[in-house]
């Protein structure tokens, strides 16, 4: 880019040269042939317009402010006006009219003169470059038209002298020249920069534009005329000069009308500046609505910007929840009882807040709650609807206060202060409700998200959960010789705190244990798995049922909290001989049918984990019955047994008979008997605990203890 | 069968059992043996003492149950002497005493069988 | 209640162990010494009677001897899966006319109810029978 602009300048420079040399020769010899003076035109034509597009690109790369470009029109301005003074100070001889031809009188008049008016050209450029860019600010699509209009009746009218002599004049060019003239004048209303300027640059653009007026003025009346700087101007090239013209007057034009519109401003600015900060932290504000994802950040925001731009004090915001199950959320209406956290501050500390805004005292929160509408305070020491606010009327003069309502009910309410009474214009009102809606939907969306985000954490916990404990409870039935075993174990929630396990000791033994974890959820099932751990590690030590659980409950007792506690039977079943000892730790007892006969066993003895050793040991009984073939053996929790119905438990004696009745068929089906028979009873609710059955049929003595396969 | 020995003597005309260890079903048939060697051999007058049997069941029983049918047909006849008090219980829960005749000394069992020479 | 189990191949040689077996478990439950020759000679009478009887001396049998106390009453289980039926089992023979007949077998039955204070059958030929003798303590 450098190169090319390089080049051009080089190439202007060589047409300069070739100007300047054409004029040198000019003097003494008379080339009056039109053909040299068209080649002469042309040169400063296509000079310039090389310098054009060196200026383009000169203007294009900086951006600047309006009024900085104003200040750099001024500064070429000055510039030109003192080349202009230089030029006249010096007393070069200047020109001799000759047939409407200008004839330089000396060689300081050509040299001079052609630097003049070089200057005068290229600052004419930059400033109609700079004027473009100030008119088109606006991008509307009229003004560009105009302008482009503009730009081409001064082209039109600057060449259209093209073949004129230095003097002459003609019609054509002097209806362009006219035409220029009005485009000129149209599109110097076009001053849509000046709106956006600040207070600072609007005294700059008044003091600008006032100087540039005079400025251009003394240039208007230096071209006009026969003052030397025209002639030369005339001399070096009619086109040119007729481009100047047209430029020094538009610049005048525009400078004025930037003045006087600048001056008419200046009532309003005051207003206008702050309409306009609003607008833009309006916007900055409407970017919060993507601020979520940090809640503190987003109350950070609201209360800054509130304070900005409505210049309050101080300003606070609280965010109101519905209280009892201390679930975070808007407050439907009618909802009488909720939970109010100040979640940000600014310029005031919680002792004032609580002065200000307590429940027995002002009641502005009551009465803001219960109207749901913005109340404003004009004069906190003379407000009648909140007498106790006379008292802090230290601490602000006065207050608007707006209730953050979303389709969901009330979930916060903004407060800002000012000292002085009657602080709070319409606009300010205004502006703040604008805010609180902004902040409500961005609070709302907040507070969902971090919702959304916790159920998604606690939905793969609890997938975490679920797998954990499929594999905590026993991924194949045991096989064991002349036994039918079935189980099946549901959880009332996601995860579920009951448990069963078995133990095959391999000689015709088995271990069956049935627990059932107080509680629900999560701990429920850490607690369970702990059993398995404690029962996988100590049921092949302890052979007697009674002394597992005896072990197993100090080893659960240290580490179970005390709001929990786990209720277990152990059986280890002896399928040679046929007998099975029975231990209860607070569960439900072991239901034994044999044939006709069915009979709830219950050794005595507490849970587990609610005391240690000897106290608990003490309490746990141990029981043998001899199994006859064919009797079924039933463990469960009580998920089966309090299964209900309205008010009614499934219940013992329900869970007897629909055992017997079955008590010829499989293990399997007698389970699914039973989970059928207390599913249809509570009409196939889900079941509000879990639910967990165990069914063994032992069917005579084996041959031989091992496993066969 | 090292827990249960038979040992045997013979008092001129009367044979002596002397019973050592316990007497039950896996044992019994060693007795069954020797009575029936005495038979045999067409001794009938048995005396079967008692001091070192430390135990008798029903299988026991039934071996002297099995024999003396023959025994005093043969005009001979299977007399018990020097039972310990459990052993003796045993036979008396079964009314055995009426049955047989039961000594405290073995000689008292060699004297009768001279005592009836018919 | 406390439990203990022996389990022994079907064979006299084997009467001897669960003799012992119940007279250890009888007299650490208390029983004086004659009550405890008197249940392991039950015990004795109960087993001989699956050997010859349900078993017919099948040594490749189980028979299953369990031990339950429990409050003062000491009971104990025999379990065999013969299929015998044994009718003598249920009705002991009158000594009188057992004696005065010279009759073989069917003693075991009437010793066992003589000695123990409770004497109970479960038949189920093929499946499982069982004979369950109780003595109390007396105290």
């Amino acid at each position: 880019m450098k190169l090319r602009r390089l080049l051009y300048l080089s190439g202007a420079f060589f047409l300069v040269l070739v100007k300047f040399t054409i004029d040198v020769i000019g003097k003494n010899v008379e080339l009056e042939m039109g053909g040299v003076s068209l080649v002469r035109e042309l040169v400063v034509i296509a000079a310039f317009g090389l310098l054009y597009f060196v200026v383009d690109a000169a203007a294009s790369r900086r951006e600047s402010p309006p009024v900085k470009k104003l200040g750099f029109i001024l500064i070429v301005m000055v510039i030109v006006l003192l080349a202009g003074v230089i030029l006249l100070l010096l007393g070069v001889a200047g020109f001799d009219s000759k047939n409407l031809s200008l004839v330089p009188l000396d060689y300081p008049t050509i040299f001079l003169g052609s630097l003049i008016a070089l200057a005068f050209g290229i600052v004419a450029m930059i400033v109609f470059r700079l004027l473009r860019d100030l008119i088109l600010i606006s991008r509307r699509p009229a003004g560009r038209r105009n302008y482009y209009i503009l730009t081409g009746l001064v082209l039109a009218a600057a060449l259209s002298t093209i073949m004129l002599r230095p003097l002459d004049a003609a019609v054509i060019p002097g209806i362009l020249f006219g035409l220029a003239l009005v485009f000129a004048v149209v599109n110097s209303f076009r001053l849509p920069w000046i709106i956006y300027l600040t207070k600072r640059e609007k005294v700059f653009s008044l003091v600008y534009g006032f100087f540039l007026f005079c400025g251009f003025i003394i240039i208007d009346v230096m071209l006009a005329g026969d003052s030397l700087v025209n002639r030369v101007l005339l001399y070096y090239s009619h086109p040119l000069r007729e481009f100047v013209m047209l430029v020094a007057i538009f610049a005048t034009l525009y400078a004025g009308m930037a003045f006087v519109s600048t001056l008419f401003h200046l009532p309003t600015a005051e207003a206008f500046d702050r309409k306009r900060s609003e607008v833009s932290s309006l916007h900055t504000l409407s970017k919060l609505v993507t601020q979520v994802f940090d809640f503190n950040e987003l109350v950070d925001t609201v209360t800054s910007m509130t304070l900005q731009v409505v210049e309050a004090s101080r300003c606070w915001l609280e965010i109101i929840h519905v209280s009892g199950d201390g679930a975070p959320g808007p407050l439907p209406d009618g909802a009488l009882s909720y939970r109010v956290q100040v979640a940000g501050m600014k310029s005031i500390t919680q002792e004032e807040i609580d002065l200000l805004v307590s429940p027995e005292g002002p009641g502005l929160r009551e009465a803001v709650m219960k109207e749901r509408k913005t109340i404003v305070v004009d004069d906190l020491g003379k407000d009648s609807r909140f007498p106790e606010l006379r008292k802090h009327a230290g601490l602000a003069g006065s207050m608007v206060v707006v209730p953050l309502i979303s389709h969901a009910g009330l979930s916060g309410i903004l407060y800002a202060a000012k000292k002085d009474t009657y602080g709070f214009v319409k606009d300010d009102v205004d502006v703040i409700a604008a805010f609180a809606d902004q902040a409500t939907v961005a609070i709302e969306n907040s507070r969902l998200i971090r919702e959304s985000i916790e159920r998604e954490r606690l939905y793969r916990e609890m997938l975490v959960a679920q797998e954990m404990q499929k594999k905590l409870l026993p991924q194949f039935l045991p096989d064991v010789p002349s036994l039918e075993i079935d189980a099946i174990s549901t959880p009332a929630f996601e995860v579920g705190g009951d448990y069963y396990d078995f133990m095959d000791f391999g000689d015709g033994r088995l271990g069956i244990v049935v627990g059932d974890v107080s509680g629900k959820g999560v701990s429920a099932a850490f607690y369970m798995s702990e059993m398995k751990g404690i029962f996988q590690a100590l049921g092949r030590l302890f052979v007697s049922p009674k002394e597992l659980l005896a072990r197993a409950n100090e080893a659960l007792a240290s580490s179970i909290d005390k709001h929990s506690f786990v209720s277990l039977l152990y059986a280890i079943i002896d399928v040679r001989s046929g007998t099975l000892t029975i231990a209860r730790a607070g569960h439900c007892p072991l239901l034994h049918v044999s044939g006709e006969q069915a009979a709830y066993v219950r050794p005595g003895g507490l849970g587990m984990g609610l005391s240690r050793g000897a106290k608990f040991d003490g309490t746990i009984e141990e029981e043998t019955i001899l199994l006859k073939p064919d009797d079924v053996c039933i463990l469960y929790t009580d998920g089966v047994t309090e299964a209900r119905k309205g008010d009614d438990e499934f219940g013992y004696e329900r869970l007897m008979a629909t055992a017997r009745a079955a008590r010829m068929n499989s293990a399997s089906a007698i389970k699914t008997a039973i989970l059928e028979t207390v599913k249809t009873f509570t009409e196939h609710r889900a079941n509000d605990d879990d639910l967990t059955i165990v069914v063994l049929k032992w069917r005579g003595p084996a041959a031989r203890g091992e496993r066969t396969h | 069968m090292s827990d249960f020995k038979i040992a045997h003597r013979e008092q001129s005309t009367v044979n002596v059992l002397e019973l050592k260890g316990y007497l039950d079903a896996h044992t019994a048939p060693k007795l069954e043996e020797a009575f029936q060697n005495l038979l045999k051999s067409q001794r009938f007058k048995i005396v079967v003492n008692c001091k070192d049997l430390s135990y008798i069941s029903s299988a026991g029983l039934g071996v002297f149950m099995a024999f003396i049918e023959d025994v005093r047909n043969n005009k001979g006849d299977i007399k018990l002497t020097n039972m310990t008090p459990k052993v003796y219980n045993v036979f008396d829960l079964l009314g055995f005493p009426l049955l047989y005749e039961i000594f405290k000394e073995e000689q008292e069992a060699v004297t009768r069988f001279f005592e009836k020479s018919i | 209640m406390k439990t203990e189990t022996i389990q022994i191949e079907s064979r006299t040689e084997r009467l001897i162990a669960v003799r012992e077996f119940v007279s250890d478990a009888a007299r650490a439950f208390g029983f004086p010494d004659e009550d405890v020759s008197k249940i392991a000679l039950a015990v004795d009478e109960a087993c001989t009677n699956v050997i010859k009887h349900a078993y017919r001396f099948d040594p490749t049998k189980t028979i299953h001897v369990i031990i339950r106390t429990d409050n003062g009453s000491f009971q104990i289980a025999i379990r065999d899966t013969g299929t015998q039926f044994n009718p003598s089992q249920l009705h002991p023979p009158d000594m009188k006319e057992y004696l005065s007949h010279y009759r073989r077998g069917g003693l075991g039955v009437y010793l066992m109810k003589s000695l123990m204070d409770k004497v109970e059958y479960d038949i189920a030929p093929g499946r499982m029978n069982e004979v369950r003798l109780t003595k109390f303590l007396s105290r």
